[in-house]
């Protein structure tokens, strides 16, 4: 047994462990460490997720979400590929377009799961250094001459930066049709208007974009894990291939289903998250800790987590250090609902006396 | 931070309101409790419409009847009778009681105190409260607090709403205030078919309303009729309103007190056979309320759109008197 465990031992031996977010002691609410939707979602879909639990001795069956889908995003089903969560999506992009003396280009940090799933492929990964929190897409132009894969999430986890529309373009024009890009979009909800790229729009224009999403953020299905691509049909076709059969379960399907007919609830959301994400801000502001400007649900501050977590646990509430992100020194702070949002900025000034 | 308050008597940071109307935090001496009263840590507080219109002026003269900062939740410090134990979660019933005091003022005394006394408004937008022991109840040890800030809201809506007496099928809303919005949510909760429409000039508001399923009324409603109409507007002559849009044997639940007069013809409401609810006495419902906010939580959550702390509350409420929240504002005035 020694010799398995030694191998899986060495095939791992750069793949960073993911550490999740912690989990809160007190109320679900409390939770400011995953970057999940404190109102959680609609009640019309709550509804929907019990009604259906009696049929789960059934095989999922994804036709009906992938057409509401469809329709929802306007764009045609072939292009489509639903997804156990979009970290299923990092898997499948991997094994697909990854392998051994191939190359993925990402930013330094990263969202950790496209660097493990890159290295699992037995891919050689080139990191780019972020500028200020946002990807350097020049800088990652000219990395990916010979590369296979370049991720960019956008907006960015850790920082919450996101791309410009315009730099995002003339970087699209730079990279070789040889190269997938892959514009991860799970926070583009939370991005000030026009200040996202018309990721759909450029897919008419370049088959080697792939817009993944997730339904986990601004959706509230986190638990459920569901997420989708969009890309080229062969490039879907392809993922569609390389993945497990029934991968995404009944009842997050249900989910789904529903939860495209509660559009109100959705941006009611994210505009309740955008406006506490202002007020954070303000106070970091004010109170002079340096921040990443966020377009994401999250913000994160230069804060010592030796002192900041703690603080915060005191009071119930639970963020993510940035040592497990990539940004030691850093605290990534989830916006929840404003209660957990009044009570972390007294912490915060509490800390910053 | 507030004095000490070791033996449950002393002063406190409170939110007071000067002659001038302006805001502002300073100290405020609480009276020593009897040993009917308890000192409460205030968690949270409710901010109600009133009190928002407490902050403007123009509607001082129309000031309700009703005690500012009285939707609130915090620990017991002291209890000098021994009715509750220290560190119990309570949560204050106002319309059994009145804070450290035992009778509840009317309006007129209500603005004596404003004119007399600068400042005046110290209820529970202080860290610290001296309440009537009748007036608190124990929480359960794991409701979220904030939350519980809404027992007596939902228990007024509960009230009210329990008696309606027929399954409305149709029913109308005017006002999508915190108030409102919370009888939405108890209509479908008692009766799940029903197509709620909102009248609601708020945006803000009427988006939290489309949220939760109801319908937006973007025309005139002069044309239609419900059997059930809903008064949380609260704006002049909506009781009038109410009634005129309520179909022949319809109820209209009143839920915006308001000491203006509304025209009420007693002809009209004899011959279309209308029924008129209020929404005062909810004791029997508190207790309900609380069970419901403690049990689903989260069907509640996003009716809780705002929060500020003690210290920001001077300039953030002026805010929200100009520009209404879409939902119930919370005031946290208790620092760790």
């Amino acid at each position: 047994m020694a010799g398995v465990s030694d191998f899986a031992a060495w095939r791992l031996r750069r793949v960073p462990v993911y550490e999740p977010g912690a989990a809160s002691s007190g109320a679900a609410a409390d939770k400011l460490s995953s970057n999940e939707a404190p109102l959680g979602p609609a009640p019309a879909v709550r509804n929907a997720i019990s009604a259906a639990a009696g049929s789960v001795n059934r095989y999922p069956e994804q036709l009906r979400a992938t057409q509401l889908l469809a329709e929802h995003t306007g764009v045609p089903v072939n292009r489509l590929v639903l997804a156990n969560g979009s970290d299923e999506l990092c898997y499948l992009i991997a094994s697909v377009f990854l392998g051994v003396n191939r190359v993925a280009v990402l930013g330094q940090p990263c969202y950790q799961i496209d660097a493990t799933v890159s290295l699992l492929a037995g891919a050689a990964l080139r990191p780019v250094p972020l500028l200020n929190g946002a990807h350097d897409l020049a800088a990652m132009a000219d990395a990916a001459r010979d590369a296979a894969v370049i991720w960019i999430p956008s907006p960015h986890n850790p920082t919450g930066a996101a791309v410009d529309p315009g730099e995002f373009e003339a970087f699209l024009e730079q990279v070789s049709d040889s190269c997938l890009v892959v514009l991860d979009e799970a926070y583009r909800s939370f991005t000030d208007p026009d200040s996202s790229p018309d990721s759909l729009t450029l897919l008419e224009r370049y088959d080697n974009l792939l817009i993944q999403r997730t339904l986990s953020k601004d959706w509230a299905l986190a638990g459920l894990r569901i997420g989708y691509a969009i890309a080229s049909e062969p490039v879907a076709g392809a993922l569609r291939r390389a993945r497990a059969p029934f991968s995404v379960n009944s009842l997050a399907l249900v989910a789904l289903e529903a939860a495209v007919h509660e559009e109100a609830w959705r941006q009611m959301s994210v505009a309740q998250i955008r406006r506490e994400r202002s007020l954070l801000e303000a106070e970091l502001d004010r109170l002079g800790i340096p921040y990443y400007p966020s377009q994401a649900n999250f913000v994160t501050a230069r804060l010592d987590s030796t002192t900041a977590v703690p603080a915060l646990q005191a009071t119930g509430l639970v963020v993510r250090p940035g040592e497990n992100l990539g940004v030691p020194g850093w605290v990534r702070i989830s916006i929840g609902w404003a209660p957990q949002m009044a009570i972390l900025r007294e912490v915060l000034q509490r800390l910053a006396l | 931070m507030s004095a000490s308050l070791g033996d449950g008597v002393g002063a406190t940071d409170a939110l007071l309101l000067g002659g001038n109307l302006q805001l502002r935090l300073g100290s405020y001496k609480l009276p020593p409790p009897t040993a009917d009263d308890a000192v409460v840590r205030v968690e949270w507080t409710g901010v109600t419409e009133g009190d928002l219109r407490m902050l403007q002026a123009a509607v001082l003269d129309s000031l309700p009847a009703t005690a500012s900062g009285h939707e609130l939740v915090g620990i017991v410090e002291s209890c000098p009778g021994g009715q509750l134990s220290v560190g119990t979660r309570v949560v204050v019933n106002s319309g059994k009681a009145w804070f450290g005091s035992p009778a509840r003022p009317a309006v007129d005394d209500t603005r004596a105190r404003i004119q007399r006394e600068r400042p005046i408004h110290p209820r529970g937008f202080a860290r610290y409260v001296i309440v009537a022991v009748a007036s608190l109840m124990a929480c359960p040890s794991t409701i979220e607090p904030a939350i519980a800030v809404l027992a007596q809201p939902l228990a007024t809506v509960m009230h009210a709403v329990g008696r309606i007496t027929a399954r409305p099928g149709r029913a109308l809303l005017l006002g999508y205030g915190p108030v409102g919005a919370l009888a939405h949510l108890e209509v479908v909760r008692r009766f799940p078919d029903t197509v709620v429409t909102v009248s609601e000039p708020c945006i803000a508001r009427g988006c939290l309303a489309e949220a939760h399923g109801a319908i937006r009324a973007r025309e005139s409603l002069d044309d239609e009729r419900w059997p059930l109409v809903i008064d949380a507007g609260g704006f002049p002559g909506s009781l009038t309103y109410a009634i005129s849009w309520t179909a022949h044997g319809g109820t209209v639940l009143a839920l915006a007190p308001r000491p203006e007069r509304d025209t009420i013809v007693p002809a009209e409401l004899v011959e279309r056979s209308l029924t008129i609810v209020g929404s005062s006495g909810f004791d029997e419902e508190f207790s309900q309320a609380l069970a419901i906010l403690h049990a689903d939580p989260d069907r509640y959550r996003p009716l809780i759109t705002d929060a500020v702390l003690l210290e920001e509350a001077p300039a953030r409420l002026l805010e929200f008197s100009k520009v209404p929240a879409a939902g119930r504002i919370l005031i946290r005035p208790w620092r760790e």
